[in-house]
């Protein structure tokens, strides 16, 4: 208890707060009651707590799981869209690969304007390719894309197989 | 500690004087009266209850209920409702203990405690203790002394209870328990101009009661 600020308090005051008693006394016991409570205390600190952890964790499963799912839908289309243009190209990688191989040899025996002009329009084909690829992998199941994709495959081929005639023909 | 520190001190004496010698270096120090005892005592009590020891608690339970039951009667003029007030502020202090860092008196410290608890109290059921009290709440106070009867208020305990709530809260905790008006007020949660101005109509009403 703090000290009253006797020097305020007028006289009267004073001498009626002289006769109250600092103590007084409840009508029962009142221990055992608070006793209970105190007892029962960690029980109830403990289960706001445990829930609020389980929540917690629950949100975060939630969370991590989405996640998860998003980055495996992700992974699934990339994966999807590999193994289509896999599909796609399948039927001509043999011979662009054989082309590519044999081209410097081709050049060689092109004049050097025809070169030139094969070489640009395979750079152009390249490009167009690399294009078609991004927007595969975004929507793979476009069947204009996958048929443009045939058709730019296609033309590299016949491009590398004009070169081919003509160098012969220059040969 | 400070109760530590006081046995510390009080041993360091002893020594000081040397065996057989009873040459007291400080005398008012060397003679412990029942309250310093009672002080030290207490303050062991609050050490142990803060490591959990709740038979240490019921100590401090025992020396101190008269007291926080005393302060909560005069709070809330209800000496049944203040029985159920003291429980509350008992358990609010042992689940407060850990913040008790002895900077003041512990008796101060639970005394915050209990008023904190019947402040609170009585704020969230305020429009219960008026319809009970039938309109002796704070926008209802009495120009005149609410005893009926002449000499039933000749007891400033009863004069107390009679005081309208807000008018009661101000004049127990700055004349009976000793707080300035911008400790009340901050208590209260009202200005410091509303607390001066209930303490002056609390001591107008106590004075026409007790007249």
């Amino acid at each position: 208890m703090n000290q009253p600020v006797n020097s305020e308090q007028p006289e009267w005051l004073r001498k009626q707060l002289d006769t109250l008693s600092p103590e007084l006394s409840p009508s029962r016991d009142l221990w055992p009651d608070i006793a209970q409570q105190i007892n029962r205390q960690p029980k109830q600190r403990w289960l706001p707590m445990a829930v609020a952890a389980s929540v917690l964790v629950s949100a975060l499963s939630g969370v991590f799981t989405w996640q998860m799912y998003q980055q495996r839908q992700s992974e699934q289309a990339i994966a999807n869209a590999e193994r289509l243009l896999q599909q796609i190209e399948s039927p001509y990688s043999q011979a662009r690969v054989s082309y590519a191989e044999q081209w410097p040899t081709m050049r060689a025996n092109l004049d050097p304007e025809t070169a030139a002009i094969v070489e640009r329009n395979l750079q152009i084909i390249g490009e167009a390719h690399k294009e078609l690829v991004k927007a595969l992998q975004k929507q793979p199941d476009d069947p204009a894309l996958q048929q443009l994709m045939r058709q730019t495959l296609a033309k590299e081929i016949e491009v590398y197989q004009v070169a081919e005639n003509a160098s012969r023909v220059s040969i | 500690m400070y109760g530590t520190a006081a046995a510390e001190a009080s041993h360091l004496d002893a020594i000081s004087t040397g065996p057989g010698k009873v040459t007291p270096l400080r005398p008012a120090a060397r003679e412990l009266t029942e309250q310093d005892q009672a002080d030290e005592q207490l303050a062991l009590a609050v050490a142990r209850a803060q490591t959990g020891d709740k038979a240490a608690f019921a100590q401090i339970y025992r020396s101190q209920h008269r007291r926080v039951y005393a302060l909560c009667v005069r709070l809330l003029g209800d000496r049944q409702l203040a029985e159920e007030l003291t429980q509350d502020a008992f358990i609010k202090a042992w689940q407060q203990l850990h913040s008790f860092r002895g900077e003041a008196k512990f008796s101060t410290w639970l005394h915050r405690v209990t008023a904190n608890a019947v402040i609170s109290y009585q704020r969230k059921h305020s429009p219960w203790l008026r319809w009970l009290k039938k309109g002796s709440g704070d926008d209802e106070i009495p120009e005149s002394p609410m005893h009926e009867s002449p000499g039933e208020a000749r007891d400033l305990e009863a004069a107390i209870a009679k005081l309208p709530v807000r008018a009661r809260q101000v004049f127990v905790l700055m004349d009976i328990e000793g707080y300035s008006h911008d400790e009340t007020a901050a208590m209260l949660g009202i200005a410091e101009g509303t607390s001066k101005a209930q303490l002056f109509r609390a001591r107008e009403l106590l004075r026409a009661m007790l007249a």
